[in-house]
């Protein structure tokens, strides 16, 4: 094509869009590799489709030194079981370069660069300046999002809606479509419904969906907060 | 929702509305719906036209009983092959009622957002109703029939993927119109229960008004039966509310008020009670 025929073209050759995406966080609690892999391996027998291919984000915060892992090592034993890495997060300066040498990309505080010898935090705790209020129904298809705070919402929210927020999700109506609190790790944030009739819920990636919420407070106003690894329901006064 | 303006006004006075009938889940009665609400609103004097916007499986020439004489079409008219009253057909039954039907042969891609725009411009100049009669989906048929809208009739069937379709198209009204996007007051929402068959909702086996308004949450327009007469007239290329009495069509005919700012309850009372009750001015049980 002619540098004539290329500037004639005036439709857009691309359009640049953030999107938001669920990725799984490995939190590495283990150092030795062998270890690691063992439980690893048991787990992604359990469900391999699940792993085959999953973007993995590395999470060595839980580490007392993150220095006591090779990250290179862990990313080819990641690779070797068909998972995609792409980040790693709470590692030292030096295993950052490391990782970005290996095609990992910059995302969250990683972005401080290799600059930054602070262990990377997970994202800012507590109830956010930044609340995020809706006041119109929420339908089915419809996605909102909250990624620096809390996120309320004045009507119903439709089956195949989803609302996701990096702290508390309030729904002051029925919620019918799916929820997803703490969605950058904080699992202090609580989902608040006055009628709880959701396709899932979760906080900071723990979920629940509709066959197992059935079982608690089912169409009434709750209250879900995060305990340990489980979720806890609590009824909420009804206010009819 | 009603308002002393369009009480009051008349036939003549009434500035343009452009009307989209749409669904998203398809089969639920638009094109039906498009047809006998066009049909009803020019019986009462308001000069009405009714858009195909069904790009190559048209079918509102063949409810209305006008395909032996579409010519040219919306397609031919954005192209610049006819001018539009070439295109429009005039109703042979019903002086007020016009129909800009379809093109069999094109596809999709002919319409353009600018197209469009320039002849709904052109039509709010000469017409008191435009309805577009949108394809089903959610899609670019359905996007173009609903960019310009100012209000929308979402028809619902009482089921479940019906109403979770319109759900979805509700969510598509409230951003992607003009109205969303350049953040004017928003489209005004109507719904309209059609295939409704009352035993079944008291068996349970179909989604009651009530159930349905709870999740749509949009006020109602009305409510048309399952009705032997929708198929009979279609196959004759009768509108329903152009068509001999029944169930539907007064139902219909009420839900053509409605859009007119007045204000009908929603009767216990059987189709023919209420039939009789306008004829012989009684008021139903």
């Amino acid at each position: 094509m002619s540098v004539l025929e290329l500037e004639a073209r005036t439709q857009d050759a691309f359009h640049l869009k953030s999107g938001l995406f669920q990725l799984l966080h490995l939190h590495v609690l283990e150092p030795l590799l062998p270890v690691l892999w063992a439980q690893l391996d048991r787990k992604i027998d359990q469900a391999p489709k699940f792993f085959t291919h999953a973007a993995i984000v590395v999470d060595l915060t839980a580490l007392p030194d993150p220095a006591l892992l090779s990250v290179v090592d862990l990313l080819a034993g990641l690779r070797a079981r068909h998972m995609v890495p792409v980040s790693v997060r709470g590692a030292n300066s030096a295993q950052h370069l490391e990782a970005l040498d290996h095609g990992l990309a910059l995302m969250g505080e990683s972005a401080k660069g290799p600059n930054s010898t602070q262990q990377a935090t997970p994202a800012s705790p507590g109830p956010s300046q930044h609340a995020q209020v809706i006041q119109h129904p929420v339908r089915s298809g419809q996605r909102i999002e909250a990624p620096e705070g809390d996120l309320i919402v004045m009507a119903a929210v439709g089956h195949g809606a989803e609302l996701l927020a990096a702290g508390h999700i309030h729904v002051y109506g029925p919620l019918r479509g799916r929820a997803l609190a703490g969605m950058n790790g904080d699992t202090r944030a609580r989902l608040f419904c006055q009628r709880l009739e959701a396709e899932l819920v979760s906080i900071a990636g723990h979920y629940l969906s509709s066959d197992a919420l059935k079982n608690a407070c089912w169409q009434q106003p709750t209250c879900v907060a995060l305990q340990g690894n489980r979720l806890q329901f609590s009824k909420l006064c009804d206010t009819r | 929702m009603s308002n002393n303006s369009i009480l009051d006004s008349t036939p003549e006075t009434t500035p343009a509305r452009v009307i989209v009938v749409t669904s998203g889940k398809g089969g639920v009665g638009k094109t039906t719906s498009s047809a006998a609400l066009a049909a009803g609103l020019a019986q009462r004097g308001y000069k009405t036209v009714v858009i195909d916007f069904d790009i190559g499986l048209r079918n509102l020439d063949l409810v209305m009983g006008c395909e032996r004489r579409v010519i040219f079409d919306f397609i031919n008219v954005i192209q610049g092959d006819a001018s539009l009253s070439q295109a429009l057909i005039k109703d042979r039954r019903c002086d007020q009622l016009f129909i800009l039907p379809a093109s069999q042969t094109r596809d999709k891609e002919a319409l353009t957002q600018e197209g469009v725009g320039t002849i709904l411009n052109t039509l709010k100049k000469e017409f008191q109703f435009i309805i577009c009669d949108s394809p089903a989906g959610i899609e670019k048929g359905a996007l173009m029939a609903l960019y310009y809208a100012d209000e929308a009739v979402v028809v619902t069937n009482p089921e479940v993927s019906s109403v979770r379709d319109s759900d979805r198209i509700l969510g598509v009204l409230s951003s992607k119109s003009q109205r969303a996007e350049q953040g004017l007051s928003p489209i005004k929402e109507h719904l309209l229960l059609t295939r409704y068959a009352t035993e079944r909702v008291r068996k349970g086996d179909m989604l009651g008004v009530q159930d349905i308004t709870d999740i749509l949450a949009i006020p109602l327009l009305g409510i048309i039966p399952e009705s032997k007469a929708v198929l009979s007239a279609s196959n004759r290329g009768i509108p329903v509310t152009l068509d001999t009495p029944s169930d539907a069509k007064l139902a219909y005919e009420e839900a053509v008020s409605r859009l007119l700012g007045q204000t009908i309850p929603f009767h216990k009372a059987s189709w023919t009670q209420r039939l009789f009750g306008k004829i012989f001015g009684s008021t139903p049980a």
